[in-house]
């Protein structure tokens, strides 16, 4: 069998790429991978030497293909060739071919059975467009159409598998994709098949000569019968609600998830991201029209950056990403291009010609399997959109008309948030959606309410219908009662003035009306989050969940990669200092490449510190890296989940082993790092006294300590009454770590979710809470009510519930303190629904 | 050493070649930084590691033997596994197409080096597919091959004839800064690759200076 030998100049990239063909060809191909040459220090590179034994490894006799990344990596290529004895040097042969996309095409022709002319021809062709490699007319013979229904439609394995059988057949056989309207490719050639971007639920239309074909379809039909070997199917796919339907909602509440607070009434505006119907005008005057077009080019990129300028702070580096793609499609030449020449051609009106041409390049883009390029389609209608309105002189959908509206989305998009800057938006609502996504991220930063996953009936309501939407509970009313507009406005009214007054307090320390003061942090699960970190007024980070590092993807992040993302964390603090917890995998978090045993009770099971300690690996990777982005920022490394000394003392041993090595290395980091752990296991706050001497800080992690010590599992919703942190046992339980850790001198912090519950707050100054951290959201609120509290009054009120009988009485005592106690009646710790305490994990 | 009139060697002895390799890896160590700096405009700043880790090897790799074709036979293959960058195989292919006339000689005369260095140019230009005024190595080897073999045929001594030829690829390793690269990663640059001197043509200059110098101070 031909052989294959890769090039490149990073091992990882010939290794990785070896392992892909191998999983795309069927039969086993001999694939060698020579990549990088052996320097510790600096291993990229091609070694001659390294090819030619790669060479002879899987020569044995047979031809070798050999594909090369860049520059010297074929001159050494070249160079191993030379240095063959002549007979084998006959057999080898230069692939001068894209490196990745030739490799997998050579494999899976080789695995096909095809001849050395074939694998070449397949390989070299490997970039080209499927047009061209087909020739696109209409092929001839037999035809049937067949609807691909397996989840990755043909791509990849299943792509490999299809290619192979078709070339069990004589004569031409062809693909065409009917429901992408592709050309017709060559089925036998696996660049023709992925080129024709055949996905799950699309159409194709086999053609073969006349005797072979009923062979064709029966092994295309087995094919799709036995699903390419895949698992699954394909979902079937989701229909937009936008699609009209066939009922109408008038009035009646809708119910979502929460995701920015606040009140607001307007009219409902159902926002769609079709492009309208725009009749070509003829005009005598091109060059005027052009002229039109590209002063709404220039005036949308002004637009785009004004929106960029005007709420600096509030884009992370990523958001800028998303403007940044956004000129980059006013600036792309190809559709520039293509508008001049249709105008002066068709002598039309500019927005006929640019409305086509962005619906073109959106469906191209659409029809692409990659969700990033999917995404650019998308890009490019909202962009299409925005020159259209400068264009037609109309206000685009989102600016849109008088009178406050509420813009109803089938699904909100990052871009979407960014760019809204209408002031009468008093709203925003979805279909679908979820409070982690991106999108959600960003819009629980926006000043007006947000209410997310309403369902398929918000897209029912009648256009402009009157709605009240309730952000802070997670409602939308349409049409509501004179009543409830009363109700609301009361709210709102002190809401508003909570919000302007928690603005201004936000920056400035937490102290309490008597002087004493503490430090307000932030929870963190991604850095997608600093944007909203950096203007919350947080002090510092007081938890890190680094999860999300380890989730979704095929294996752990190596050191050099969480090294990169914790360096670009703490220089994006600039100087706050960061907490960053070690990966908490297990308990209701899991990651499939562990290959972790089902647990029967995994709350109870092999997680926090317990797992890291039994697969140190993973623990030690974590912490070098750590170690190693303490040099750039402040940095604390804290354990989860511990439960007693010995625990903490095997982890700490390993981070000072690390740390001898890094000395060694030369490496920088901090020597000071601060090594702390969470108290979230009763037996760690029992024994507090005994573990404060041997760390430097403690952090309590309410969530789990509540359940675990009343023996409430917090997901489950029949005990949910039971699981509330307020519970005197759980108090008394924070009290005693509090306690132990001010006679061993440390601080303790929280980072729990009652840690930025209001109504926790003065109980949990009493105690001598050093730290509050909880999510940044929460942040400028905390700050405002923190200024109404007296230490005096705290340490009294706490003394008093410690020796309460139950939650209830527990919270019934806050509020009245409260009451007596606040300035300003603001209605805001009424407002506290006890879902940040009962949802979530620390 | 044989000696011709004026205490000058007439002959560039096995046992010198060696001397030469060991001058070139001290030369390139030195210069390390230097070669690494050229290449960062235009390259990739590595060419200074490069060479130097190359040579580190050579010497590792270098046998006790006096057979000056066994010896350029061990450089090239060193330099072949490790240098890693487009200099190794270019290197490596100017010592081993050098090398293959030399099996078993001990000593080469001035027209043994001329040869020498007729086949070096050719193995690169061969290997790159390059010629001069492409900014490369070659700016600097091909004048200096050219001078040497003028400075032999007119009479001169070894010494003399190779510091003729060192100051031939001095001018040319000088003359690649205007030039725009039409080879190698430089080449990626187009005009911006224009005021910046070739690295691979300064480390040929080092190592022909090397051979000058090991030449001239002969025992
Ligand atoms: N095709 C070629 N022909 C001759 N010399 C070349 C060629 N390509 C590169 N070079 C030389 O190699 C030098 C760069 O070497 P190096 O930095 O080690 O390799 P790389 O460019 O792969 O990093 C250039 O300065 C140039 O003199
Ligand atoms: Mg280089």
């Amino acid at each position: 069998m031909i052989g294959i030998v890769i090039v490149s100049h990073s091992r990882k990239l010939s290794d990785g790429l070896k392992e892909l063909a191998d999983a795309m060809s069927q039969a086993p191909v001999p694939i060698a991978s020579a990549g990088g040459i052996d320097d510790l220090e600096e291993p990229l590179g091609t070694d001659a030497v390294r090819v030619l034994e790669a060479i002879r490894e899987i020569g044995n006799g047979t031809a070798v293909l050999i594909f090369a990344d860049i520059g010297s990596a074929r001159l050494n290529a070249e160079m191993a060739i030379d240095l063959l004895e002549p007979d084998e040097r006959a057999r080898t042969h230069f692939c001068d071919a894209p490196l990745v996309e030739g490799v997998l095409a050579a494999a899976v022709q080789i695995a096909a059975g095809s001849d050395l002319q074939t694998v070449l021809r397949e390989a070299k062709a490997a970039a080209q467009v499927v047009g061209e490699a087909a020739g696109s007319k209409e092929p001839e013979g037999l035809a049937r159409e067949f609807t691909i229904r397996n989840r990755l439609g043909l791509h990849a394995r299943p792509a490999a598998k299809f290619v192979q059988a078709m070339n069990a057949f004589a004569g031409d056989i062809r693909l065409v994709n009917v429901t992408k309207g592709k050309p017709a490719a060559n089925a036998k050639s696996i660049n023709g098949v992925m080129l024709s971007e055949v996905s799950a639920h699309d159409t194709i239309r086999m053609v073969a000569p006349p005797p072979e074909a009923s062979a064709v379809f029966a092994a295309v039909e087995e094919l799709i019968a036995t699903n390419f070997g895949e698992d699954e199917l394909a979902p079937m796919p989701r229909t937009s609600a936008s699609v009209p339907q066939d009922r109408t909602i008038t009035s009646g509440i809708l119910k979502g998830i929460p995701i920015s607070k606040g009140y607001a009434l307007g009219s409902i505006r159902h926002i769609s991201r079709a492009l309208p119907e725009i009749a070509a005008r003829q005009t005598a005057d091109p060059e005027a029209e052009i002229a039109r077009f590209e002063a709404a080019l220039a005036d949308a990129e002004t637009e785009l950056r004004q929106l960029l300028e005007a709420e600096d702070n509030r884009f992370s580096s990523y958001d800028r990403k998303i403007f940044e793609a956004h000129v980059e499609v006013l600036r792309d030449p190809e559709m520039y291009e293509r508008v001049l020449k249709s105008v002066r051609a068709r002598r039309i009106c500019a927005e006929a010609v640019w409305r086509d041409v962005v619906a073109e390049t959106s469906q191209t883009y659409a029809a692409l399997s990659d969700p990033l390029l999917r995404a650019r389609g998308e890009d490019v209608i909202d962009v299409g959109l925005r020159v259209l309105h400068l264009l037609t002189g109309t206000p685009s959908e989102t600016h849109a008309g008088q009178g406050e509206v509420v813009l109803a989305f089938d699904d909100l998009r990052p871009s979407d948030v960014l760019t809204l800057n209408a002031d009468n938006v008093v709203g925003l609502c979805t279909v679908f959606g979820g409070k982690t996504s991106h999108a959600g991220i960003l819009a629980s930063s926006l000043k007006i309410p947000v209410v997310f996953a309403v369902g398929r009936d918000l897209a029912a309501v009648a256009e402009n219908a009157e709605v009240m939407v309730d952000g802070t509970n997670g409602i939308v009313t349409v049409a509501p009662e004179r009543e409830a507009i009363v109700q609301m406005e009361t709210a709102q009214f002190a809401w508003e003035r909570r919000l302007a007054a928690a603005e201004a307090v936000k920056k400035l320390s937490a102290v309490t009306a008597d002087g004493h003061a503490v430090r307000v942090a932030a929870n963190m699960a991604s850095p997608d989050e600093l944007g909203a970190i950096a203007s919350s007024g947080a002090d510092e980070i007081g938890l890190f969940r680094t999860e999300f590092l380890f989730m979704r993807r095929s294996a752990a992040p190596d050191e050099e990669e969480q090294y990169a993302l914790y360096r670009r964390i703490v220089q994006g603090l600039g100087g706050l200092p960061l907490t960053a917890r070690t990966m908490d995998i297990g308990g209701d978090k899991q990651v499939a490449y562990m290959d972790r045993p089902p647990e029967a009770n995994p709350n109870l099971g092999w997680r926090g510190l317990r797992y890291s300690l039994d697969v140190p690996e993973l623990l030690d990777t974590q912490l070098s890296a750590l170690l190693r982005a303490s040099a750039h920022g402040p940095v604390r490394i804290m354990f989860p989940l511990v439960s007693s000394l010995d625990e903490f003392r095997a982890a700490r041993h390993r981070l000072d082993r690390i740390k001898e090595r890094l000395d060694r290395e030369g490496a920088a980091f901090d020597k000071n790092v601060e090594v702390g752990i969470m108290v979230e296991v009763p037996a760690a706050a029992l024994t507090a006294d005994v573990l404060a001497p041997e760390v430097d800080f403690f952090s309590i992690g309410t969530n789990d300590l509540t359940q675990y010590v009343l023996a409430a599992d917090r997901a489950n919703p029949k005990v949910q009454n039971l699981f509330d942190p307020f519970h005197p046992a759980v108090l008394r339980l924070i009290d005693r770590t509090i306690r132990a850790g001010r006679d061993s001198g440390i601080w303790t912090g929280m980072c729990g979710a009652m840690a930025g519950n209001p109504l926790a707050a003065p109980v949990l100054t009493g105690l001598g809470l050093d730290e509050f951290s909880m999510n940044p959201r929460d942040i400028p609120e905390f700050k405002l009510i923190y200024r109404d509290l007296s230490l005096a009054d705290c340490r009294a009120l706490a003394d008093d519930v410690l020796r309460l009988p139950s939650a209830g009485a527990v919270r019934d005592a806050i509020q009245s303190f409260l009451d007596g106690h606040s300035v300003e009646d603001s209605g805001f710790v009424g407002h506290e629904s006890g879902e940040s305490d009962r949802i979530g994990r620390d | 050493m044989d000696r011709a009139m004026g205490g000058a060697p007439a002959v560039l002895t096995g046992s010198a070649v060696r001397r030469w390799v060991e001058k070139s890896a001290k030369v390139l160590a030195e210069n390390r930084a230097y070669l690494t700096d050229l290449d960062s405009p235009i390259g990739d700043a590595d060419h200074g590691n490069n060479m130097d880790r190359g040579y580190k090897a050579v010497l590792e790799k270098l046998p006790e033997s006096d057979d000056i074709g066994e010896l350029l036979k061990a450089v090239a293959m060193a330099l072949i596994s490790k240098v890693g960058g487009a200099a190794g195989p270019l290197y490596g292919t100017l010592f081993l197409q050098a090398s293959k006339p030399l099996t078993g000689v001990r000593e080469m005369d001035g027209a043994a080096l001329a040869q020498f260095f007729d086949d070096a140019v050719a193995g690169v230009k061969m290997r790159g597919r390059s010629d001069a005024g492409m900014k490369t190595m070659l700016d600097t080897l091909i004048p200096a091959a050219e001078a040497f073999r003028q400075a032999n045929g007119d009479g001169d001594d070894l010494a003399a004839a190779l510091r003729a030829a060192v100051d031939a690829a001095e001018a040319g390793m000088k003359a690649t800064i205007p030039m725009r690269a039409q080879r190698g990663r430089a080449s990626y640059l187009g005009e911006r690759s224009i005021g910046h001197q070739d690295p691979g043509a300064t480390s040929s200059y080092l190592i022909l200076q090397a051979l000058a110098d090991v030449v001239a101070e002969a025992p």
